[in-house]
């Protein structure tokens, strides 16, 4: 059984890491940019871009993505549609959510795990970008803490929601009685 | 089970978890998923999704995303839409309804630097409203205005809808662009239009005109420079040919920021805000990209979009008249559905239909922009549209003192205004076409 106190301290960590795992994806989108303006400026300046400025992009924007999408989660701001269950009762509401979030906790493991082989079958073959000689499976192994986050996180939501569904039903039948 | 109806269940079977409060992303993703295993076994969906999610993100093309949207977050963030709003009522106060007026051109010019429809409608309103109500605007017609502002960010590039249309269907980023602004002006000049008559029939809607001193406009004029610098560079120099719409992103973002910073607009917290805002934007779009790519590729697989095209191709009706009709099956798609999912999940099906008929002798490039046009200019309407109106939603959160009821009464003659825009793009593909031949 958890403990109070070790609840609160594990959603902070959760908190915590989604909120980093957003600063690293801001980071490398924010770097991405630097590296294209450079780029555009050499090559309109002094006829001298970066060879390669759009390898980096490319693989950068797996990265910003996959850091990107734990924030998203733990925000919920993955949309759905409510206009059919706009007037179903709040339990049901809540029981259809967990089961939304159960169904992406189950999704991006699957995901996780699929991006984690990919990246193992890529190093075996050893590919590399065409012009910076970048190895691919860099990129993949970068997008595994963002997915297994939003694993974690996924998991974590529907724990607590389940829980709460829990309670709230004792509590009802405690009223009845 | 044949192909065919493994690919119908799979459509049924998304509709279905949609309607029980799934995630969209998740709603496509999982009967993809499941229908990729029937039709092609466990073995090739594994081999399948090891490669295809890493393929989906990165990307070039698709970098203008997050980069557009973190411009616009900082735009929203270094408050340069207060400037906008009051440089425009500075010119149009003079008119009677022109604050109303003022909103329109604030949202088209702000949904100019912003890809975000939501963000363009909440920035502008935030600024507008309580200006509005305060001197005297009736609340139905203050919030149909700005809820009705707001959906031009839908086609103004860097519209985030318009990037994932072309992105999906390959088209030129920056054609596709050039071919969103006379929609887009059509657009505005219609709801000023709108204003200019209702505030006729209903003179108590609006307060008395007042006219701006020419001093009150230039002081307001110089505080708008900056929206106007990062237009002309970011998408002169697209258009320009002086680089691509991915290098017009980044420097875009990297400009917004330096000019925010230098105004004294830009501190941690706000840098902050608008990196989570972009975040958490970016993630819910790429999210629903990954959902939308497997039930795709299921879909793909049980070649319903080929049969589909195949029986719409050989039914003997006039290609205007699909046309319509997949307009009208586009509202009622976004009576459920918000735009950017509608777009994602429908435009790999219909874009082949539509690319197999012939219309006005277009040719390919040429339909699929201006069917582009069409969807989104539907999209639009989509964001004000009863009963569930994104828009409407956005401003009902922000004005709680205007019933949504009464706003909705009040966007009934901006939807007609959209109608006559929306007949006319379908009539005439040279509004759409035009500035794109012309430039390119």
């Amino acid at each position: 059984m958890n403990t109070p106190l070790s609840d609160a301290t594990l959603d902070r960590v959760l908190d915590r890491l989604c909120d980093v795992s957003a600063a690293i994806g801001g980071t490398v989108l924010v770097a991405i940019a630097c590296v294209t303006v450079v780029s555009v400026v050499g090559r309109a300046f002094f006829s001298h871009p970066i060879l390669g400025d759009i390898e980096l992009v490319q693989l950068g924007c797996a990265v910003v993505v996959a850091s990107f999408l734990p924030y998203t989660q733990h925000r919920r701001a993955n949309i759905m549609v409510d206009f059919f269950t706009a007037h179903a009762s709040m339990r049901t509401q809540r029981l259809m959510d967990t089961f939304g979030t159960l169904l992406y906790t189950i999704v991006m493991a699957l995901i996780l795990w699929r991006v984690a082989v990919g990246g193992i079958d890529i190093k075996a073959a050893g590919e590399r970008s065409m012009l910076m000689d970048i190895p691919l499976w860099l990129p993949y192994t970068l997008m595994l803490p963002g997915l297994a986050l939003c694993v974690a996180i996924g998991a974590r939501q529907t724990l607590v929601q389940i829980r709460t569904a829990l309670h709230t039903e004792a509590h009802h039948e405690g009223e009845a009685a | 089970m044949s192909t065919m109806s493994i690919g119908l269940s799979v459509f049924a079977l998304m509709l279905a978890l949609m309607a029980i409060r799934v995630p969209i992303a998740i709603s496509m993703f999982v009967p993809g998923a499941v229908g990729y295993l029937m039709l092609s076994g466990w073995h090739p969906l594994l081999a399948h999704l090891k490669g295809a999610v890493y393929g989906r993100v990165a990307g070039y093309d698709l970098s203008v995303i997050p980069l557009f949207m973190l411009m616009g977050a900082f735009a929203v963030q270094g408050g340069l839409s207060k400037a906008l709003f009051d440089f425009a009522n500075a010119l149009l106060g003079r008119f009677k309804g022109g604050m109303a007026m003022a909103g329109i051109l604030a949202c088209a010019a702000f949904g100019s630097i912003s890809g975000s429809t939501v963000a363009t409608t909440a920035t502008i309103a935030q600024v507008a409203y309580p200006e509005m109500r305060r001197i005297g605007y009736n609340g139905r017609l203050a919030t149909a205005v700005l809820a009705t502002g707001g959906t031009m960010g839908v086609l103004l590039p860097p519209s985030v809808t318009l990037m994932v249309y072309a992105i999906l269907t390959e088209q030129n980023i920056t054609k596709m662009f050039l071919a969103a602004y006379i929609p887009a002006l059509l657009a505005a000049v219609g709801y000023l239009l709108a204003i200019a008559i209702m505030v006729r029939l209903h003179p108590e809607q609006a307060p008395a005109a007042r006219a701006a001193s020419s001093g009150e406009v230039m002081q307001a004029a110089g505080k708008v420079w900056p929206i106007l610098a990062i237009f002309f560079v970011v998408f002169g120099g697209i258009y320009g040919g002086l680089f691509t719409a991915t290098e017009g992103s980044a420097i875009g973002t990297i400009l917004t920021f330096a000019i925010t910073l230098i105004r004294g607009d830009m501190n941690r917290p706000r840098f902050v805000n608008a990196v989570r805002s972009a975040a958490q934007t970016s993630g819910m779009i790429f999210m629903i990209f990954i959902g939308a790519d497997m039930i795709n590729a299921a879909l793909a697989l049980s070649q319903l979009p080929m049969q589909l095209a195949d029986l719409v191709a050989h039914l003997q009706i006039s290609p205007v008249v699909v046309m319509a009709g997949v307009m009208l099956f586009y509202v009622v798609l976004g009576c459920v559905m918000d735009e950017m999912s509608m777009i994602l999940l429908t435009v790999p099906t219909l874009f082949p239909v539509i690319m197999g008929m012939d219309f006005f002798g277009l040719g390919g490039p040429d339909k699929a922009l201006w069917f582009g046009i069409l969807i989104l200019t539907v999209c639009e309407i989509g964001m004000i549209f009863p009963p569930v109106g994104l828009n409407v939603y956005i401003m009902n959160g922000l004005a709680k003192d205007v019933p949504m009821a009464e706003t909705y009464k009040g966007v009934v003659p901006f939807l007609i205004t959209d109608a006559i825009r929306l007949s006319l793009l379908i009539m005439f593909p040279a509004l759409t076409l035009w500035l794109v031949h012309r430039l390119m």
